[in-house]
């Protein structure tokens, strides 16, 4: 029944939003409208779930009588479990092998890093930008991101997209030994790599040499975008094809194929 | 000026030295310290998540509340958010009864198919996200029709790219050159479609990737040592 109705809802909203093809109408709106708040809380339920929850909450102090309460939600929070003398890891408290009397007498060990208060304080303070009073503060968290994020690409983008990618593009090692077809392969793409370059420098005028070189550089950008255009086509084509054969077996379902 | 400006920008330039030098010293304090960092980021982003959902919630609030145009919708937006929310967080929630074996355990309920959270994730969700992203499918043939005129040599290129990418993909376009004999094999679609993948099309995702990187690098220099400060909302 819940399946049943499940893929009614299913085909309902796919065709509310199929509807949009003919013009805007109530039922696009209502299933646009409905995607919005659905896919905000799926993401924030993610989020809670897969990071805060074991990553940040797993790292906080918590209370033996919390830990002892709900222990299908404290079990990520307890790093191991003492019963007797043997040391059991936290999810001793929710695979059924120690019964309640034992899990009652059991001592419940939360190993904290104090430094993860550091990253509770910081996401909270986000929430101030809905106070427009102290919203100022939640530049820390932001300042935390960026800086986070600057460090981290800096090194990796200057390493994998930058140095990686140029010494693939000059080093002829990999195709040592290999016939005229496989150099021309490696002059065409070293060509491209280069001239595409060249058109995205624009400290000198696109002028004389340097101009002809940039517009050999938009050819194979042209071609790249071209080519990377019509994957994104067989994509989505493929996406509408999902959908096509999902509402073909609702309607087979339904008329009994 | 102190809350405002200078410890935001002690944060981020304190929090990038850190991180940028643990690429290069690994041994703690420092390596640990970058490891803690990537974590907190992982976190920090959750709670902005967290922060977009309310603000959302807010916003719509807000339509309701003031009675603006297609107010209505907005209730749908709400009651979508709250009730997926609620099964979501909520563990002990399920559908029927458990099955044998299975407990209510907070984290890994989400994918269980007696969730409702699963159920909304399965039944309403993807097919939503899925359709939304289909639709698409008709405005990019509507778009290209407009934009892939041969109007001159690089619009052509582009077009030629895109269609023998496109047939070099499908049995109906691999059909058209597959009589070719062997000879002059290397003609057939699908393997000028590989060869313009592979190659020229590489060529052109390298400069663009090599171009990318550079100006991540400058820009991030200019965050780490303090020049960028336009998330103050300075210029």
């Amino acid at each position: 029944m819940i399946v049943t109705i499940g893929i009614w809802c299913a085909a309902f909203l796919t065709l509310a939003i199929f509807s949009f093809l003919y013009k805007d109408n109530p039922f696009y709106r209502f299933a646009e409208h409905l995607f919005t708040g659905v896919s905000a809380a799926y993401w924030m339920v993610v989020a809670f779930w897969n990071q805060i929850h074991p990553n940040l909450f797993g790292n906080l102090w918590w209370p033996d009588w919390f830990l002892r309460k709900w222990p299908e939600f404290t079990y990520v929070l307890v790093d191991e479990v003492h019963v007797g003398g043997e040391i059991l890891p936290g999810n001793a408290l929710v695979d059924g092998s120690l019964s309640p009397e034992v899990l009652a007498s059991a001592e419940l060990v939360n190993i904290i890093s104090p430094i993860y208060y550091i990253p509770l304080v910081l996401g909270i303070l986000f929430f101030t930008r809905l106070i427009p009073k102290i919203s100022y503060l939640s530049r820390w968290p932001l300042a935390f991101v960026m800086g986070m994020a600057a460090g981290l690409r800096l090194y990796s983008f200057l390493q994998s997209n930058a140095m990686m990618q140029i010494s693939s593009t000059v080093n002829p090692a990999p195709i040592m030994g290999q016939g005229f077809l496989a150099w021309l392969n490696f002059l065409i793409v070293a060509i491209g790599v280069f001239t595409g370059l060249i058109y995205f420098y624009f400290s000198k005028e696109h002028k004389g040499v340097f101009g002809q070189l940039s517009r050999v550089g938009v050819l194979f950008l042209m071609l790249s975008f071209g080519a990377a255009f019509g994957y994104t086509v067989m994509a989505r084509i493929s996406l509408l094809l999902g959908r096509f054969q999902f509402l073909g077996g609702w309607l087979g379902g339904i008329f009994g194929n | 000026m102190l809350l405002k400006r200078w410890i935001p920008l002690f944060i981020l330039i304190f929090v990038g030295v850190m991180t940028l030098i643990s690429w290069f010293v690994p041994h703690d304090p420092i390596g640990g310290l970058g490891d803690n960092f990537s974590q907190f980021f992982d976190i920090i982003a959750s709670f902005a998540i967290i922060l977009g959902a309310a603000n959302l919630i807010k916003l719509q609030g807000s339509k309701i509340f003031r009675r603006k145009r297609n107010w209505q919708y907005s209730i749908v937006t709400i009651v979508g958010f709250i009730i997926t929310a609620v099964v979501g967080i909520n563990w002990h929630i399920t559908m029927g009864v458990l099955p044998e074996g299975f407990n209510y355990i907070a984290g890994p309920h989400v994918n269980q198919a007696t969730s409702p959270f699963y159920w909304i994730w399965w039944y309403i969700f993807t097919p939503l996200s899925a359709t939304m992203y289909a639709l698409l499918a008709f405005y990019v043939a509507s778009a290209s029709y407009r934009a892939f005129r041969a109007r001159n040599l690089e619009a052509t290129i582009l077009l030629l790219a895109g269609i023998v990418v496109m047939l070099g993909r499908v049995p109906l376009g691999q059909m058209l050159t597959n009589w070719m004999p062997d000879a002059i094999g290397f003609l057939r679609i699908e393997r000028v479609a590989d060869w313009i993948y592979t190659y020229p099309n590489a060529a052109g995702q390298r400069a663009i990737m090599i171009g990318i990187a550079l100006g991540v690098v400058s820009t991030s220099l200019r965050l780490i040592l303090g020049i960028e400060k336009s998330f103050l909302g300075e210029e």
